[in-house]
């Protein structure tokens, strides 16, 4: 009888297994073969214009990456300021919108739909968009802002190495701001109303409570929303490449982007995937360190 | 009745046979859209539909194939073996694909020219066949040339009292002046600066000044005096006001705009069919004439050959009777496909089309003769030149001057190290 039933058990185990076939493989396909192809890559000198000729270089890429590359640093650091400051303050504004929206507002489906907007626009109608908006000559920001006297001379947001830097991150927040405010949102409405009336009876104003019970209670959904929108932020392209493609004179490039360019218009497979490598392990560190630290908080 | 079916049997096998060899050769091209989408493939579609009713060995596939990321998409194709068998594309694609060896050259195709003594081989226009010319082969062959040119204002020009078009830069500096002047609400001069929009003015701007780049000995040349002086000038025309302040954050469609919403004097940029067609400046609209730098001898404009090539290894005999025609019957891609650039053989030159209208007749008759090669002083495409000119060296050397650096040699010298780089890498 026993050995029926675990004939059963192992049979109903295998068509388990059976059925999760076609999803490894697919899996395996589309991510863990060109993961590993990509790693095997950076070892290698494989150049597009001579592919017969890739040779193993071992950690090559790499040394000439951290030791010779001037561009690497550059770009390192601005895609750093680029991923933690849209982090910073996609969560910072997102926040407040969430909190706003959690009010019971008169209307607050709409609003709700307004602010999910730049969430869903296709990056090619919202850089081209922005564009037009900031233009110098007949861009409606800089129009409303010298008609309000608000600046005398139109804002060269694109046109500076400082300003450009600024206003690819701006759009940046303004893409993501949507994507924190419903997570969070969600995190604050499954928090337990008692426990704000509990706190109202024990004399805790709004601040406290929002202090005392709402940020540490959505802090699980923050960990997950802030990871992943660091990683994406880090692994950010196309925002930037659409409204500057990197420019002006490489203020704004990203890893990413400098990558593409990298394989795309060098042809060097090899060095584009180490840039591509060390991307990967310096965006897992940053997670690992950004989850203990906020296990610790916990 | 065994016989009779084994007759039977041998005829069906022969029947059949016969029916495969008549089968033609299908050939998969791939056809940038070198004109407006919907213009100019129509007109590719029914050249190809031409070609395919005109013999019954090989058919042609058209594929139209936008310019969104398209050397991504050939190369992803190309490297899966899912490619094309005949193609166009950007001037130095094929010669980037030929370098892998991924292209057949037409070698054979000038061979027979040559034996039959095929005029066509006169009609190119001069330097043309060399552009595709790598390691003594013919990889490409070229059917249209692209280029850059400075629309402008007549009406505005009139009222300036400038009564001459500038041939040379501080003649234009002076142009640009009277303009501001005349004009303090209209910019003078609006093009793209961004990376492409950069690299292109700085294409012009050499070649006019007679340098490039490299040498003609592959040596990197961006350290040249005569490059300084490019940089020099766009410094002038910027300190005075004469391009605005954002030009390195213009797109070409920006430009375009400003242009067409009469806000901008002259327009540089590509040969732009749609002003021609916008009623409020249409009837004031020129191309000014070609110029010259201060350490040139004679007025040169920037062109880039486009070609067609073979990528194909299993049909090339095909594919060369299919390019052949391509090349030769290619006259109605302008005529009715509106492309916007120039043909390369002189008899499609003479055709009565390119006299007809102010923009093809300017491009034909005033800049053509003008031409040097994208690649100057080297001849022909190389394979540094992909990278030189798509990470856009030029052009990021005048982005910093457009971003306000001054430190001219500096900025020079760090290109120069990467056009190095690039040298050591990809000769």
């Amino acid at each position: 009888m026993a050995t029926q039933k675990n004939r059963h058990r192992f049979a109903s185990k295998r068509l388990g297994y059976c059925m999760l076939v076609p999803a490894l493989a697919l899996i395996g396909l589309t991510q863990i073969y060109p993961f590993l192809y990509g790693v095997l890559m950076s070892v290698t000198d494989y150049n597009l214009l001579r592919p017969k000729n890739t040779s193993f270089i071992g950690l090559g890429n790499f040394v000439e990456l951290f030791t010779s590359d001037k561009t690497f640093y550059a770009t390192l650091w601005f895609t750093f300021a680029y991923a933690v400051s849209i982090v910073v303050f996609s969560y910072l504004v997102g926040l407040l919108t969430a909190v706003l929206l959690n009010k019971k507002l008169r209307g607050r489906s709409l609003y709700r739909t307004i602010i999910l907007l730049p969430w869903v626009i296709a990056p090619m109608v919202m850089a081209t968009n922005w564009l037009w908006l900031l233009n110098d000559q007949f861009g409606l920001v800089n129009r409303v802002l010298v008609r309000l006297g608000i600046v005398q001379e139109p804002i060269l947001f694109l046109a500076t190495k400082p300003m450009a830097r600024v206003t690819v991150i701006l759009v940046g927040v303004w893409k993501n701001i949507p994507f924190m405010t419903i997570t969070l949102l969600a995190g604050m409405q499954s928090i337990n109303a008692d426990l704000y009336e509990a706190a109202r009876i024990d004399g805790a104003n709004g601040i406290k409570s929002f202090w005392h019970i709402t940020l540490p209670l959505i802090q699980p959904v923050a960990v997950v929303s802030v990871t992943l929108l660091l990683i994406w932020a880090f692994n950010g392209f196309e925002n930037v490449y659409l409204l500057t493609e990197g420019g002006p004179a490489s203020a704004t490039m990203l890893m990413s982007i400098y990558a593409y360019n990298t394989a795309f218009l060098r042809s060097q497979m090899g060095y584009a995937s180490a840039i591509s490598v060390t991307m990967l392990v310096i965006m897992m560190g940053l997670c690992l360190a950004y989850q203990r630290v906020s296990k610790q908080a916990r | 009745m065994k016989k009779l079916v084994c007759l039977l049997l041998v005829c069906t096998l022969l029947a059949v046979s016969a029916a495969a060899l008549a089968e033609p050769v299908k050939l998969v091209f791939w056809d940038m859209i070198w004109g407006s989408a919907g213009v100019y493939d129509k007109a590719g579609e029914a050249l190809v539909a031409e070609f395919n009713a005109s013999q019954d060995e090989i058919e042609v596939e058209y594929q139209a194939v936008p310019w969104d990321n398209y050397y991504q998409v050939f190369l992803t194709a190309i490297t899966s073996g899912a490619g094309p068998d005949v193609a166009t594309a950007g001037s130095q694609t094929p010669m980037q694909f030929a370098s892998m060896g991924e292209i057949q050259p037409l070698d054979a195709l000038l061979e027979k020219w040559e034996a039959e003594n095929d005029p066509i081989l006169d009609d190119f226009l001069p330097g043309f066949l060399e552009t595709n010319l790598l390691d003594g082969h013919t990889i490409a062959l070229p059917w249209n040339a692209d280029t850059r040119v400075f629309t402008y204002r007549t009406d505005l020009f009139e009222e300036a009292g400038i009564t001459e078009l500038p041939t040379t830069w501080d003649g234009l500096r002076d142009a640009l002046r009277k303009l501001k002047e005349t004009f303090p609400d209209i910019i003078p001069l609006v093009t793209a600066g961004d990376s492409g929009g950069a690299q292109n003015i700085m294409m012009w701007l050499t070649v006019s000044n007679d340098v490039g780049p490299i040498t003609a000995d592959y040596e990197a040349n961006m350290t040249s005096p005569q490059i300084r002086e490019c940089l020099e000038f766009v410094a002038s025309l910027m300190d005075e006001g004469l391009i605005p302040e954002a030009t390195v954050s213009y797109k070409d469609a920006d430009a375009q705009r400003l242009f067409m919403a009469g806000e901008a004097a002259i327009f540089y940029g590509g040969p732009v069919k749609l002003f021609w067609s916008e009623e409020s400046i249409s009837d004031k609209i020129d191309v000014m004439d070609p110029m010259q730098g201060p350490s040139a001898e004679k007025p040169q404009t920037v062109y880039w050959a486009n070609s067609i090539a073979s990528y194909t290894k299993e049909h090339p005999q095909e594919a060369l009777t299919f390019i052949e025609w391509w090349v030769k019957n290619s006259l109605t891609l302008f005529t009715d496909g509106q492309v916007g650039k120039v043909p390369v053989l002189a008899s499609q030159l003479e055709d009565p089309f390119f006299k007809s209208n102010v923009l093809d007749r300017a491009l034909t008759e005033k800049i053509a003769p003008t031409f040097v090669h994208a690649t100057y002083p080297v001849l022909n495409f190389y394979p540094a030149f992909g990278q030189i000119n798509g990470e856009r060296y030029l052009g990021l050397a005048l982005q910093e001057v457009l971003t306000g650096r001054r430190d001219f040699d500096a900025i020079l010298a760090e290109q120069n190290e990467n056009v190095i780089n690039a040298l050591e890498l990809q000769q």
